[in-house]
């Protein structure tokens, strides 16, 4: 399982109160080097490169002085893999005089626009909804730290993917913080005026989920019928993280727009979450046990991610998985699971994708507990889709690249939905012709046989 | 049932380690394998008293150590070979596996509704089994004595057996006291082939029979661990092994 999107679940678990836990460096540092060495996935990796890691990095750790300093050795060697989902999420923080806590946010998203952190979302309850903020706007300092001095470290030459990730972590960091605090955000606004909001961070939205040791999720889902530019119907479902809670709302939304001319799933901005969940929500758009992708592990036999056809309703009666397009949204801060999910349907031929190419972090991981109490997220697997294409480092590639500008936000347009939408259209009148022709071709065939 | 509930256990948090014991002693002096049974079966209470319940129910805890997860287990059997089990652990909910008589089905919240069909479907009708404990050879029609080895930090015969099906279990029996100390199987699964390692403790007299009640299983280095606190026997409402609606929805 696992299965989450690193940064995210670092950042929510960044503020962690101080504890009164053992501080075990060595112990910590050692378990997080053998569990690398004894589970790795690739067949090529370098045990004894891995070996010198350790006498190089050992004795580091061994004379960290705090939290945060074993934890920065731990990433350091992490680092060397070059691979995602190998981080320690904190269980406490970096130092006695840290003090940062991260359960409420302002109630903004955002993401790169060139070289400018740009607001793509917000929250109509959150904070910054009700300090007048507007998607569009540009970031330009948290409580006084000037954007363009954190984003100092991206440099012109970090691969798209890569800065989008981090700017996204350097930001978030910073705005969240404990409920009912309050961030001062620098923005410039759509008139391109300074402007400075004082805004509340307050507790987010949606049903809170814990799974063993790992941060606390708030799991969302949201769904509505939205009209096409031709005047169809099509149904858009978007959820933030994939934990259980989303299928439930997930297949009553299904039930709701079982007769839409196509669906949306919007996985802008979802880092993952537990991957398995992938064959049960592909079962609502394929009918067979069609594989979405291999993962492969170091020991065992490949392990196929099968999609589980959805042949019942929420109310337990008999239905078909939905057969008419079926559109998915992605983003750069599309992660993880997420990337399985789309880029396995795209494979099959199954959906058509549009946005930008998402994160590139799609490593199946497990989680352990250290000795100093931190959680360990380590991949235990490399996923490649169902035709052989491996996403870690890549990325899902939208079949329909839509590049997200400020202009787009600043005016409310959701470009990546509305070429969706009006894709839906074009294959929704094929969809219905091929239908037509089928029925058809059976009515043939039933009056050649006499029936 | 214990080795049902393993098979289950495996889908939920990963799959497939082996462990490699030690051999201890050469194949010469090996007693033969329906002997080693025949003795776990005696150190149970007998088949008389196995063959005498007719079903049973069973509660407990599952935990997977490294990662925190946590939740309660559930087991109902009734002979022939009904079964249902329920798991249900923090932040997924209830995962469901049961066998009708006829049919194999699952209920996960991560996966929804799903019928068993050809050799998982085969595999949960032998797992199904409720007298599975004695390895019947209508079951279990080769058995063998393959090597004496260290299983589990003690010596254990290590025998192999093969099923109707054609699958292959390996199970280990404590020299000492007959027990059964584990076992390795390869199941099929939704996902492809898992194997697993179950090491079987804890026997207490329930009843006539003594029964494991703490099973410790790895698989692709993940271990989970079982812990059942009470079993209790025919007082099982048949109603139970009805599937649930979701899938009579998919029998039609």
């Amino acid at each position: 399982m696992k299965r989450f999107r690193v940064a995210l679940a670092a950042t929510l678990a960044a503020g962690a109160l101080v504890s009164a836990q053992a501080y075990q460096a060595a112990e910590t540092f050692d378990a997080v080097w053998k569990i690398v060495r004894d589970t790795h996935f690739d067949p090529s990796f370098d045990a004894a490169k891995w070996d010198l890691v350790r006498t190089e990095l050992r004795p580091k750790a061994v004379a960290a002085k705090t939290p945060g300093e074993l934890r920065a050795v731990l990433r350091d060697m992490l680092g060397r893999l070059g691979l995602s989902h190998f981080a320690v999420i904190p269980s406490s923080p970096d130092t006695v005089d840290d003090h940062r806590i991260s359960e409420a946010q302002p109630g903004f998203d955002v993401r790169l626009v060139g070289r400018e952190l740009v607001v793509s979302s917000l929250d109509p309850d959150g904070g910054a909804s009700a300090a007048g903020v507007h998607a569009g706007w540009i970031v330009e300092s948290i409580d006084g730290t000037a954007v363009s001095t954190l984003l100092s470290d991206i440099g012109e030459s970090t691969p798209p993917r890569i800065a989008q990730l981090e700017a996204w972590r350097l930001a978030v960091v910073r705005l969240r913080g404990g409920f009912s605090s309050r961030v001062n955000v620098g923005f410039v606004d759509g008139a391109g005026a300074r402007v400075v909001k004082s805004i509340e961070r307050r507790p987010e939205r949606g049903q809170q989920v814990t799974v063993g040791s790992l941060p606390t999720m708030v799991v969302r889902v949201s769904s509505s019928l939205k009209p096409t530019p031709a005047g169809g119907k099509a149904g858009v479902i978007g959820f933030n993280v994939w934990m259980a809670a989303v299928d439930s709302p997930f297949q009553k939304a299904m039930d709701e727009f079982r007769g839409a001319d196509g669906i949306v799933i919007d996985l802008r901005g979802n880092p993952g979450g537990l991957a398995v969940m992938i064959m049960g929500l592909a079962g609502h758009f394929v009918s067979d046990r069609a594989v979405l992708g291999v993962m492969k592990t170091k020991d065992a036999e490949p392990l196929r991610f099968t999609v589980n056809p959805r042949l019942v309703n929420a109310a337990g009666v008999r239905v078909d998985p939905f057969k008419g397009p079926v559109a998915i949204l992605v983003d750069g801060m599309t992660g993880s699971a997420s990337e399985c999910f789309a880029g396995g349907l795209q494979s099959l031929g199954r959906v058509r994708v549009f946005g930008q190419t998402s994160m590139g972090q799609a490593l199946p991981a497990l989680f352990d507990r250290l000795p100093n109490g931190d959680v360990f997220i380590h991949a235990w697997g490399d996923f490649v889709t169902g035709t052989g294409v491996r996403i870690e480092g890549r990325g899902v590639v939208p079949d329909e690249p839509v590049d997200l500008t400020r202009e787009d936000l600043l005016a409310g347009r959701d470009a990546p939905l509305d070429a969706a939408l009006a894709w839906i259209d074009r294959a929704a009148r094929e969809h219905r012709k091929v239908q037509q022709k089928r029925q058809l071709h059976e009515v043939l065939l039933r009056l050649g046989a006499g029936v | 049932m214990f080795l049902r509930v393993a098979a289950l256990a495996a889908l939920l948090f990963a799959p497939a380690y082996t462990q490699a014991p030690e051999k201890t002693t050469t194949p010469a002096a090996l007693p033969d394998a329906r002997e080693i049974i025949n003795r776990h079966v005696k150190a149970i209470g007998g088949r008389a008293a196995v063959l005498a319940v007719k079903s049973m129910h069973s509660t407990g805890t599952l935990t997977v150590p490294a990662n925190g997860m946590t939740g309660t287990i559930e087991l109902f059997g009734s002979a022939p070979n009904l079964q249902v089990i329920k798991i249900t652990v923090g932040g997924i909910g209830e995962i469901a596996e049961g066998f009708d008589g006829s049919h194999g089905w699952s209920m996960n919240p991560m996966l929804g509704p799903t019928l068993k069909v050809g050799k998982e479907l085969d595999q949960a009708k032998l797992d199904a089994d409720f007298y599975s404990e004695l390895r019947e050879p209508a079951k279990y029609p080769t058995v063998k004595t393959l090597d004496k080895v260290t299983f589990d930090e003690r010596p254990c015969y290590k025998v192999s057996l093969t099923r109707i099906d054609g699958s292959t279990d390996i199970d280990y029996y404590d020299v000492a006291t007959g027990l059964r100390a584990g076992s390795e199987n390869t199941r099929e699964t939704p996902m492809g082939t898992i194997t697993q390692t179950s090491i079987e403790g804890g026997y207490k007299k329930f009843g006539k029979i003594v029964q494991a009640t703490t099973l410790t299983t790895k698989a692709m280095g993940v271990e989970q661990r079982i812990s059942l606190a009470t079993i209790e026997y025919d007082k099982v409402d048949p109603g139970v092994f009805e599937p649930p609606a979701p899938i009579k929805a998919l029998l039609k």
